[in-house]
């Protein structure tokens, strides 16, 4: 009579906060597509000079501009991978050099073959290569080259290990700043609160590209890319963390009018366990969530300000840099190419987008966001 | 129950066709409404209480649809508004223009538009989320006013502070200027009240009213509308699953299950004699005064079962005392009189032989199909089921 | 709310002053000073200064001064009026950035008017006819407004440019009005070049503005006051304009605060790439020449638009919003 029972029949089974969270975000299919794809890059990131088929820092002149190279697959019927040669050659009546693909000859594309040297994972010296043109490297130019002749697929792999590093970096140093203030701001409330959400309210009321623009200017020119690449990262936090430091104190603010930290206070513990054992692990999923939406502004700033030559320089090699060499229209007109730099740009965006709406939505099952 | 009604609902049917199935929220409700009457309306929340009240006034929200039904409005006699001296005695209305069926209404169109607030108006059980959060409960009222009568900017304020005095707001004056967040609980549903009465309609649905007060708020708000009633002579249905409520103000109850109308009675019947065995579970789960203060109230076992598994046959059994098995979960009950005013929906109530009966009522048009009483014979039938049995 | 006015007026005037001092510290930070960096120009030029010289020249500008001291008389100046005189091109800055700087807000506000005239639209279409066809483009156009940088958008509208009509689509004056004085015939000039920049600079902005605009809407539209609303027998438009859109209109009036600041930040780069005379290559090249009149006035100022900016937004904030007003009072 009553069916109730054999509705509830299946086993009960118990899942962690961070198993729940998981599970809502699968149901966000452009979230986990994003998801695969943020993994890609971050693969690339790693493996940058194994997927380079060429140095990305060898100039030579006579290779400058060169269009993207298609690889034939089929050769004769059957399947081997191949290039045809292409020699570039001055033009003096259209002052500009001209690339001819020579059809007769074949170069074989290879997996795994010998190219620069470098070293892998940091670990141990190899020249070992994803895939290239056995013997001549510089032969294969997959995304074409530069006004110098540099590879651009190669100069990409590492501009992607720069670009992605450097966001990723930025985040985490802002996410430090932004959950210690955020979170004593938020715990302690008063005067320690008014002072800090008033410094946060004045460092968001500046105009931030000015002071990108002005701390990036103030690098001195001789710095070294390594230094650049340090204080780069630690500009674009002092502006990042504010945003991560409202959303941490905001969060504090709800949670502690949640009962179970009175319960928790009113059973005696100590302001520190109720941080370690209530709040934080409630915050976690919220402050990654806006971390993740925090790093397409951070790639956008790195890109922007090295774009406009105050980021990183030459020969560091970031997305910024390699649209550098878009930035003037009749060259990019002859040479659409050069935007290439551009897609993983806006892939990376997206995702890092996509990944925080998903994540945003897993970590609080209740917020309606469109 | 006699041909004065000012309101009829008849066999509505309310379903939202949602992604994951049809839901029917209100599947074959009927009532008439009588002018100065209150009808009370009581159920388990899910069972079609507030969508039956939407639905009167076409405004249920998309993926919700009426689907069959009517609901039949008598128009007021010309520009007359009723008599508010005289609320009790019956208006003969039977003789006026020709009843309005509001389920046919174009739902955007001016005709309901102008019923809403106008001749029927609605207040809900939160007052705090009912009213506008960024304009005065003057600027809400005096809207209402301008909207269903032909006055200047002005005079609807003078009135809205008037209909303001009139349920009760102290300084009315000052309180017309306040935003809603700056009143306490019992104003802001009163400032509703105000804004429902604004449009002077003739019949007030309240819905929950009361629920979010507490309970001395509870009595004063209770109080204010069996008053406003009286002197205005509304016609009011109470929307409540509080039987305490339905006791101290109904004159008739419709208890819903489920989406259907399962007793209709008149109250001191409902409470007395109650028919249905879902009336009678509801009854029992109530605190008396009488009850020995360490028994356990009984309450009805089970719950209301999802929107999307609606039981086979009589959807209460499940959870029915009387439960019959071969009997009330495969045929679906058709309504009853079990007493010349009090309907039930229930298998058991059924007589043995529903036919003989039947055929002595002919058919008439449409308006009175699914429905037992036959007001002008005198005697009452069961269903006349269509193609069933 | 004269509180709350106060406060914030102290907190504008504070702002700027903090904004006053990162400026000063920004052009100070490099190590050396305008002096040396000339003084290497000329070197490598192979005109050395003779060091009297050199000294003659950091008396001139006041470098021999301590840094606080030159703050002093630098904002002392600025108090007064006076933005000093741009060191390298020796011309006064007010006369070197008016122009430009008009420009630029004439750049932000059309890029604010475009954000506006797109985002409300769109944004209540998007609420309405929730998952339409329509909800569905303007959603994809939203996440490709998002996910271009506006440096890129430009690139890729003067590349398009280029490439389909044979132009240059930057700038914002044709050649022959660069530099006539102002009349009409200019101003007319000026607006037809603003479409562009205003696309490009405000893409980014309208597609967050329409996200946020029908997430709010949405919410709005299923409280419980709406329903009241139409059950008192308000016509549909009338609903939707007068009740959930003067709520949801309330984080766009705010969010339109903080889109000021970074409008005029966007400004900077778009100008860059469009060839826009807005005060972007000034303040750069003056931010390379550690040109501190120009470069610390240009921040400055950048700062005090988007701080007034700011405030604005507030203040309307304020007018449409009573839970605001009362804050406190109840």
């Amino acid at each position: 009579m009553n069916r109730e029972p054999e509705e509830f029949g299946v086993r009960l089974e118990t899942a962690s906060a961070w198993q729940l969270t998981w599970q809502r975000f699968r149901r966000h299919k452009l979230a986990v597509v994003s998801l695969i794809l943020l993994g890609f890059l971050y693969l690339v990131v790693l493996l940058a000079d194994f997927l380079a088929t060429a140095d990305p820092n060898r100039i030579d002149a006579s290779r400058a501009y060169r269009p993207p190279q298609p690889i034939h697959l089929l050769d004769d019927g059957g399947f081997n991978p191949h290039v045809h040669p292409v020699s570039g050659e001055w033009d003096h009546r259209i002052f500009r050099r001209v690339h001819r693909t020579d059809p007769d000859r074949r170069l074989p594309v290879r997996l795994l073959v010998r190219g620069y040297e470098y070293e892998f994972l940091g670990l141990f010296p190899t020249s070992l290569h994803l895939m290239g043109v056995e013997g001549e490297a510089q032969a294969l130019s997959l995304l074409g080259t530069d006004g110098l002749g540099r590879d651009l697929y190669s100069r990409l792999v590492h501009g992607t290990r720069t670009s992605l590093t450097i966001g990723l970096a930025g985040v985490v140093l802002s996410l430090v700043l932004g959950v210690v203030l955020g979170g004593i701001s938020g715990f302690y409330g008063g005067r320690v609160d008014t002072l800090i959400q008033r410094v946060i309210e004045i460092l968001l009321s500046i105009p931030t590209i000015p002071l990108w623009l002005g701390l990036a200017a103030a690098m001195p020119r001789d710095w070294g890319v390594l230094r650049v690449y340090f204080i780069l990262t630690v500009i674009l936090s002092l502006i990042g963390w504010t945003r991560l430091g409202r959303e941490v104190r905001g969060r504090f603010l709800v949670l502690r009018q949640e009962d179970y930290v009175l319960a928790a206070e009113l059973m005696g513990a100590g302001r520190a366990s109720i941080i370690r054992r209530h709040l934080v692990p409630a915050i976690t999923s919220h402050v990654i969530a806006t971390a993740t939406l925090a790093l397409p502004a951070m790639i956008i700033a790195e890109t922007s300000l090295s774009f406009l030559g105050l980021g990183l320089r030459p020969p560091a090699i970031s997305w910024g840099i390699l649209l550098q060499g878009a930035q003037q229209v009749q060259v990019l007109a002859l040479r659409p190419w050069l935007l290439a730099p551009a897609v993983p740009v806006v892939a990376a965006i997206l995702a890092f987008n996509f990944v925080g709406d998903g994540l945003r939505d897993a970590a609080d099952p209740y917020s309606r966001r469109t | 129950m006699s041909e004065d009604w000012i309101l009829s609902v008849r066999d509505l049917k309310t379903h939202f066709f949602t992604r994951e199935g049809v839901v029917r929220a209100v599947d074959g409700v009927g009532f008439d409404l009588a002018p100065g009457r209150v009808l009370g309306i009581v159920g388990e929340s899910g069972c079609g209480k507030s969508v039956t009240a939407l639905s009167i006034l076409g405004i249920v929200d998309h993926p919700g649809r009426i689907v069959d039904g009517r609901i039949l409005l008598r128009p007021a006699h010309g520009d007359t508004p009723v008599d508010p001296g005289h609320g009790d005695t019956p208006v003969d209305l039977a003789r006026l223009d020709p009843p309005v069926d509001l389920a046919r209404l174009d739902p955007t169109g001016r005709q309901i538009r102008s019923i809403r607030g106008g001749e029927i108006a609605l207040i809900f059980q939160e007052p705090m989320a009912s009213l506008s959060p960024v304009h005065t409960i003057g600027q809400q009222i005096s809207e209402t006013i301008r909207l269903h009568r032909r006055v200047g900017r002005r005079r609807s304020r003078e009135q809205a502070v008037e209909v303001l005095r009139s349920v009760g707001v102290p300084d009315p004056e000052e309180g017309a200027k306040l935003y809603p967040f700056q009143l306490s609980g019992g104003l802001r549903q009163r400032a509703l009240i105000a804004q429902a009465l604004a449009g002077e309609p003739r019949v007030l649905i309240a819905d929950e009213p009361t629920t979010a007060l507490d309970v001395t708020t509870q009595a004063q708000i209770l109080d204010l509308l069996r008053d406003l009633q009286k002197r205005r002579g509304m016609a009011v249905i109470l929307i409540t699953h509080d039987l305490g409520v339905i006791a101290e103000m109904a004159d008739e109850v419709l208890v819903m299950y489920l989406g259907k109308g399962v007793e209709r009675a008149p109250v001191d019947l409902i409470f007395h004699s109650p028919e249905h065995p879902y009336t009678r579970a509801l009854l029992n789960s109530m605190p008396g005064l009488g009850a020995a203060a360490k028994q356990a109230l009984p309450s009805i076992s089970g719950t209301v079962p999802p929107a999307f598994r609606r039981p086979a046959g009589c959807s209460f059994h499940p959870r029915c005392l009387e439960f019959l098995e071969g009997t009330c979960n495969r045929r679906e009950p058709e309504p009853v009189m079990v007493r010349p005013d009090q309907e039930v929906l229930c298998l058991r109530r059924e007589p043995e032989e529903p036919s003989q009966t039947r055929k002595n009522c002919p058919k008439t048009d449409k308006v009175y199909r699914n429905r037992t009483l036959r007001p002008e014979s005198g005697h009452f039938s069961p269903i006349e089921q269509e193609s069933r049995d | 709310m004269a509180a709350y006015l106060r406060r914030r007026l102290l907190q504008a005037a504070l702002t700027i002053w903090a904004i006053s001092i990162i400026s000063f510290v920004l052009i100070e930070l490099p190590p050396g000073d305008f002096v040396t960096s000339y003084v290497d120009r000329r070197a490598s030029q192979g005109i050395p200064l003779p060091p009297d010289e050199v000294q003659v020249l950091r008396v001139r500008y006041g470098l021999d001064q301590p840094a606080a001291q030159r703050y002093l008389i630098w904002m002392g100046r600025l108090l007064q009026g006076d933005l000093g005189v741009s060191w390298i091109r020796g011309q006064p800055v007010s006369e070197i950035i008016s122009d430009r700087l008009w420009l630029t807000m004439a750049v932000s506000l059309a890029a604010i008017l475009f954000t506006w005239a797109v985002a409300l639209p769109v944004g209540i279409y998007s609420a309405i006819r929730q998952y339409s066809a329509g909800d569905y483009l303007f959603t994809l156009l939203c996440f490709a407004g998002v996910g271009v940088p506006n440096f890129l958008l430009g690139l890729l509208v003067m590349y398009l440019g280029f490439v389909w009509f044979d132009a240059d689509v930057g700038g914002l004056l044709s050649a022959r009005y660069v530099d006539a004085p102002w009349n009409a015939a200019k101003l007319w000039d000026l607006i037809q070049h603003l479409p562009l920049p205003a696309l490009v600079l405000g893409t980014g902005g309208t597609a967050y503005m329409i996200r946020i605009l029908r997430a709010n809407l949405l919410d709005e539209l299923s409280k419980p006051y709406v329903l009241t609303a139409r059950a008192k027998g308000l016509s549909e438009v009338r609903l939707l304009l007068r009740y959930p859109l003067r709520v949801a209109l309330n984080p766009f009036v705010s969010t339109a605060g903080y889109l000021l600041p970074y409008l005029v930040s966007g400004s900077i780069i778009v100008s860059m790439v469009m060839s826009l005379p807005t005060v972007a290559p000034v303040l750069l090249s003056a931010l390379m020449d550690q040109d501190l009149y120009l470069a610390g006035t240009l921040v400055l100022l950048l700062g005090i638009l988007t701080v007034v900016g700011t405030l604005i937004s507030d203040l309307l904030l304020l007018r449409i919003d009573p839970r605001i007003r009362f804050r406190g009072t109840s």
